[in-house]
């Protein structure tokens, strides 16, 4: 997934409402009950940085965005849990961004930053350009900025009762 | 029928005036009447077969052909001595033969190897040179070759060329080779003229070991910083190659290289290298070497060992050479085992997996004066390059590389500079050496000039 648009400062998080494993922070807020796991892998690609191992690009506390930096983002061994993630009208998966940012100016990062999913694969010394640098078909993205579905992008959900105002939620249960 | 045949000394050797006489070998049995015997196992006998290996080895008769066996028989035949009260009757009946001039018996012995020795109770009466030769002529009946070993004259004249006073190896040499079977003879030279080792004057064997220093000169292009993560412009190897086992032709090298990595901003230790080297075979004038190298980052630095460029090789490889006095050819043949090393990028960990490598390596050059103009051509076919993490994979698949370099020598007696240099020609994908992560082996990028400085002794 892809977060873009908007100078901010940021953290990914991502949230179930589901059955998790010892792995999963739980807690609960009234009739909500939250189960999260924070994403391994982050990196954030800016078409100005060409080093896949620049030091600004991962394991920062926080990035800022903007339509030329974008965050990649990746919660590693999804796909051994995903058989235990269940997600219907009730139960549904979100990715949460928090950010201080958010308290003053939340309404304008609600609409500013979008989730898109992304239809390459990609590691860590992703940049702007390649979604790896080693020398096979798959290396380069299609589109500079990584290959991501436009149509599935999502805003954030303002319906979410969100008990700290410093976070953004995205539904993408779908 | 069992053929055995057994022997009597009757006349021990021409050397024994005393009981000199014709020499009788009869039908004998098989052994199966030691029962009738006692064991030796100290005595006058026993001291004159210690003598007796003694003035052979003294000769070295072991590498005279014909005699390569004698020692180890004379050394090792069990040895009996006849029952008391065996009268010669009895003796008859076991085989015995007598000297018709005296009738004295003293030995006996079978044809074939390890067969034992019976003494009978005339040698009692032998001195001590005497019995020093009745060993030896006994052990010539087991071990001459069997076209021969039962003729009582030809062991005989052997025996006394060994024991006379003025006995040398050349004599002794001269006599048995008077007396070998003439396909033998003929047999010997072939087989020392097929194992006989013509080693090229030119040839790494005459002065096989190696003391050298490398500077390599690396062609990066962007790409390669990006993969491996490491700006490597040049490397300098000692290299100390020594051979301290057998002879030159012979010799067994064991060879290590140290290496310094230099990048833009800082130097440090790269791989170390062990390795050896042995001539399996020689033949028209071709060497056939066999060689294995270790390349190892166990010593490197940490920048480097959690690398894509971190992983050990192992290569084992065989070397045919020849040199001839203006040109030499040398091909390898060789393989490197899979193995794999692992790098953390962020919070992830990626493990590199490179597959195995085939490679051959043709070098050729021309010799003018102290000069050699050469180069190489080499074909790599290198396995899956995969790289794996978190929910990350992707792999390579096979690829091909295909190299060649120019070779510059100046050598005078036993000093070289070389120039040289090793360059990509063409490969899957653009693939560059980056991914074979060898950095001893083939270095990185694009290639790299290299020169050399070596001591050879």
């Amino acid at each position: 997934m892809t977060a873009k648009l908007l100078p901010i400062f940021l953290l990914s998080i991502i949230l179930f409402q589901s059955c998790g494993d010892g792995s999963f922070e739980s807690s609960s807020s009234g009739e909500t009950s939250e189960k999260k796991v924070y994403a391994g892998g982050v990196k954030l690609i800016d078409s100005s940085i060409d080093d896949p191992r620049d030091p600004r690009t991962m394991q920062q506390n926080s990035y800022r965005l903007s339509s030329n930096r974008r965050l990649l983002t990746r919660i590693e061994g999804m796909s051994d849990r995903s058989e235990r993630a269940v997600v219907n009208g009730d139960e549904r998966m979100y990715l949460v961004l928090s950010s201080e940012a958010f308290i003053e100016q939340r309404a304008s990062y609600e609409t500013a930053i979008e989730i898109c999913p992304l239809t390459s694969n990609w590691m860590m010394l992703a940049t702007w350009n390649r979604a790896h640098p080693f020398p096979t078909s798959r290396g380069e993205w299609e589109s500079r900025g990584g290959d991501y579905s436009e149509s599935d992008c999502v805003t954030a959900d303002t319906t979410y009762e969100n008990p700290n105002n410093d976070a953004l939620y995205f539904d993408i249960s779908d | 029928m069992k053929a055995l045949k057994h022997f009597i000394i009757v006349n021990a050797m021409v050397i024994l005036p005393v009981i000199a006489g014709p020499v009788i070998v009869g039908n004998g049995d098989d052994g199966e009447d030691l029962q009738s015997f006692d064991p030796i196992e100290n005595g006058p006998i026993v001291e004159t077969r210690t003598k007796a290996v003694a003035l052979l080895k003294s000769f070295e008769v072991q590498k005279i052909e014909g005699l390569g066996a004698l020692v180890p028989e004379v050394e090792n035949t069990k040895l009996f001595s006849t029952k008391k009260g065996l009268g010669p009757t009895e003796l008859a009946k076991l085989g015995a033969f007598t000297d018709d001039a005296t009738g004295l018996i003293y030995a006996r012995t079978m044809p074939r190897a390890y067969s034992p020795t019976r003494f009978f109770p005339a040698a009692q009466k032998l001195n001590e040179s005497q019995l020093i030769a009745l060993h030896i002529h006994e052990g010539l009946h087991r071990s001459l070759p069997k076209s021969i070993r039962e003729n009582e004259l030809i062991a005989s004249e052997i025996t006394q060329s060994i024991t006379s006073p003025g006995a040398s190896y050349d004599s002794i040499k001269e006599t048995v080779e008077k007396h070998l079977p003439k396909e033998m003879s003929t047999q010997t030279i072939v087989q020392k003229s097929e194992t006989k080792i013509i080693v090229p004057q030119k040839s790494r064997l005459k002065n096989p070991s190696k003391f050298g220093l490398e500077a390599r000169i690396f062609q990066q292009n962007e790409d390669t910083e990006k993969a491996t993560g490491n700006e490597i412009e040049s490397m300098y190897i000692l290299s100390s190659h020594l051979y301290p086992f057998g002879q030159n032709e012979q010799a067994v090298g064991i060879g290590f290289d140290a290496s310094i990595i230099q990048t833009a901003d800082e130097s440090f230790m790269g791989p170390l290298s062990v390795g050896a080297r042995y001539r399996l075979y020689t033949h028209r004038d071709f060497d056939i070497e066999g060689f294995a190298q270790l390349n190892m980052n166990t010593l490197s630095d940490e920048e480097l060992q959690d690398s894509l460029l971190g992983r050990d090789t192992t290569t084992i490889g065989l070397t045919l050479a020849t040199q001839k006095s203006h040109f030499f050819i040398e091909n390898d043949f060789f393989y490197t085992f899979e193995s794999e090393v692992e790098e953390k990028i962020g919070n992830i960990k990626y493990n590199y997996t490179f597959g195995e490598i085939l490679g051959i390596n043709l070098r050729a050059g021309v010799h003018y004066k102290n000069f050699m103009f050469g180069g190489f051509t080499e074909f790599l076919v290198s396995d899956n390059f995969t790289v794996e993490g978190g929910d990350f994979e992707d792999s390579t698949g096979r690829t091909r590389i295909v190299s060649w370099g120019p070779h510059l020598e100046y050598r005078k007696n036993q000093y070289s500079f070389v120039v040289k240099g090793r360059f990509i020609l063409n490969s899957t994908d653009n693939t560059s050496y980056d991914y074979l992560a060898d950095l001893m082996g083939y270095g990185v990028g694009q290639g790299s000039l290299q020169t050399q400085f070596n001591v050879f002794f």
